[in-house]
């Protein structure tokens, strides 16, 4: 656990030294803002949160469709998500999730695609039976978008993120309290117009 | 761990991660440009098209700019864009714009003006000038001024230090030496209300805030032999509106509306009104059951200008019956005719015609008799409605009822004979 402590403090160390250089070479560009924060966000949680770790973890994948619209304009990709739960108590967990979607076209002649999201929750659940619980996620999250007009290519790509919060049900078949099966709804980014939200089904392994 | 390290833990991770929240919030971005690249494909919009007025400006002074989106449907009928681009001026220094397309000259230069919105863009090149206004000349005066006329399109030419010269129609102040006879509006039309000489004049300050002067004498003719106004004595009900149109005859001039130039007026406004603003000039409408004058004039100096037209103000006609194909008592048609469609409209009081309601919702069609032979059917099916079918000779008699929540039961009937 103490090496485990070290490593994550060198990967913030590592971070903060990535974060500087990479600050000089781009300091306008959005997204590359966005990922080298999360870069030392994500290290920073991991060192801190090194200690209790070794209580248990999950991971899920899941599936499902994201419900996206910008302004007037609807659209409905397919998506894949996995996620990685990490207990601190045994209701409470931190949550990191990357995720990737299919193309979703419209009859304005905009085809939309996620490129990927990404991001962290926290993760709170409650039991309502033996075998079925609520959960509910806050979090941050960054979603990566391309939207092409006509063929044309444009706008591109663009990064949005954001807060993020959701969530499902969750139930235990055959009464194997280490694989679980759940329904997720949440909202990964939301505004000014631009709305982002995914639906999903998972399937989710507990290690204890 | 126990329960409290465990409560300490969530409570530290908790916090770190709003920490992690502030460090990875890197604000919102790309809205904009998404929601553009919908609006243009929502519009249909393939290419923007900058347009403004001048290509040369005075430092200070103000040029609306205009986009307009060709439409890929319709690309004779572009639509105005100029809110939903993005504006901007390749030197700023020299012209800022806003977003309503509004620019504004800074210092003497050159600059682009771009309007962008998704993937489109157009730009148009803009000088801004120091030069001062040293003269102005009115232009397009016509040959001949008619009394009371109006529609005369007149133009302002600016003449700089540079040696450079300039339409500023739009930028100068107009007016006349006498606002009796005639005026001119912003726009530089001149309207004239009466006969004699006159000054045209445009004024605009230079640079340095020195007033600078065109002025150009004319003389308004003469020449107005007769006003007509129509229409001639109509009846109207109450209310009921009409634009009256005033017609001036000349000497030696062509016939013109002067519609906007006479003098509108009603000699018993509560039964009628009629309207002189800017716009709307001749426009009655009637009151009260009466009778009242219109009367057009221009020149109050002179007998002979003016006209009047005697407007009948009466009960508004009612719906007072229902026929079918306008009143006849019988139709015949040849049996290898096949169907007949048989028309019911509305009649009104004063014998004028109202709506067809052959297959109104409130209209009902049946065959009353079969008089002679083999009996015709009629439909009442809504979309077919008094559509007469028939396979044999006979003769058939067909009612339609109409009763609508505001009017009736009315009914007409008609004999259809079929040989």
């Amino acid at each position: 656990m103490i090496i485990l402590g070290r490593a994550a403090h060198g990967l913030e160390a590592n971070a903060v030294y990535i974060w500087n250089n990479a600050a000089r070479i781009d300091r306008q560009t959005k997204e590359f803002c966005v990922i080298k924060r999360i870069l030392i966000a994500c290290c920073i949680a991991v060192s801190h949160t090194a200690p209790v770790l070794a209580q248990s973890f999950s991971l899920e994948l899941n599936g499902g469709k994201v419900l996206a619209e910008v302004d007037k304009a609807e659209f409905a990709p397919s998506a894949g998500e996995l996620r990685a739960a990490f207990y601190l108590q045994p209701q409470v967990a931190l949550e990191v999730y990357a995720g990737a979607g299919a193309g979703s076209a419209t009859d304005l002649d905009l085809d939309y695609k996620v490129n990927y999201f990404a991001g962290g929750a926290l993760r709170l659940e409650s039991p309502l039976r033996n075998d079925t619980q609520a959960f509910f996620l806050l979090g941050y999250g960054v979603s990566d978008i391309n939207l092409n007009r006509s063929g044309t290519g444009q706008p591109g790509d663009e990064t949005f993120d954001g807060p993020t919060y959701g969530g499902g049900l969750e139930i235990s078949p055959f009464r194997n309290k280490h694989l679980r099966l759940n329904v997720t709804v949440r909202r990964y980014y939301g505004d000014n117009g631009i709305d982002l939200d995914y639906g999903s089904v998972g399937f989710r392994v507990l290690f204890d | 761990m126990n329960k409290v390290e465990g409560y300490r833990t969530t409570r530290q991770v908790f916090l770190l991660w709003c920490l992690s929240i502030w460090l990875v919030a890197c604000g919102g971005g790309g809205q904009d440009a998404f929601k553009d690249a919908v609006a243009v494909n929502e519009l249909n919009v393939i290419a923007i098209d900058v347009q403004s007025d001048n290509s040369v400006i005075e430092v200070g002074m103000l040029e609306n700019y205009r986009a307009l989106g060709t439409v890929q449907d319709d690309p004779g009928n572009p639509i105005d864009v100029t809110s939903r681009v993005r504006w901007s001026t390749s030197n700023s220094a020299v012209a800022s714009i806003n977003q309503a397309g509004i620019l504004t000259g800074r210092t003497a230069g050159m600059v682009a003006v771009r309007a962008e919105w998704a993937d489109l863009n157009d730009s148009k090149e803009l000088e801004v000038s120091n030069a001062l206004l040293q003269s102005i000349t009115i232009g397009d005066i016509p040959a001949r001024i008619s009394e009371c006329g109006n529609g005369y399109q007149l133009s302002a030419t600016g003449n700089y230090d540079d040696g450079s010269s300039r339409v500023i129609t739009d930028d100068v102040i107009w007016t006349t030496s006498q606002l009796t006879l005639a005026s001119i509006d912003r726009d530089g039309v001149l309207a004239t209300f009466g006969d004699g000489a006159v000054d045209l004049i445009a004024t605009r300050n230079d640079l340095s805030g020195t007033a600078v002067e065109g002025r150009s004498s004319v003389t308004i003719e003469d020449n107005l032999n007769d006003i007509a106004v129509s229409p001639v004595n109509p009846t109207l009900a109450v209310g009921a509106d009409r634009s009256f149109v005033a017609t001036g005859s000349y000497t030696n001039d062509a016939d013109r509306v002067i519609t906007d130039s006479v003098t509108w007026s009603s000699d018993d406004a509560n039964v009628l009104t009629i309207s002189n603003e800017v716009g709307a000039r001749g426009f009655a409408e009637a009151q009260a059951v009466g009778s009242a004058t219109v009367r057009a004039e221009c020149d109050p100096s002179e007998d002979f200008a003016n006209d009047e037209s005697l407007v009948t103000v009466v009960t508004p006609a009612t719906v007072n019956a229902v026929e079918i194909n306008g009143g006849v008592a019988e139709v015949e048609v040849d049996l290898s005719d096949g169907d007949v469609q048989l028309e019911a409209y509305l009649k009104l009081s004063d014998g004028s015609t109202g709506d067809r309601v052959t297959d109104s919702d409130d209209i009902s069609w049946a065959v009353v008799a079969t008089i002679s032979g083999t009996g015709a059917e009629v439909s009442d099916v809504s979309g077919s409605k008094g559509l007469v079918s028939f396979t044999a000779t006979g003769i058939t008699e067909i009612r339609a009822r109409y009763d609508s929540d505001t009017l009736g039961p009315f009914t007409d009937t008609i004999e259809v004979e079929v040989r």
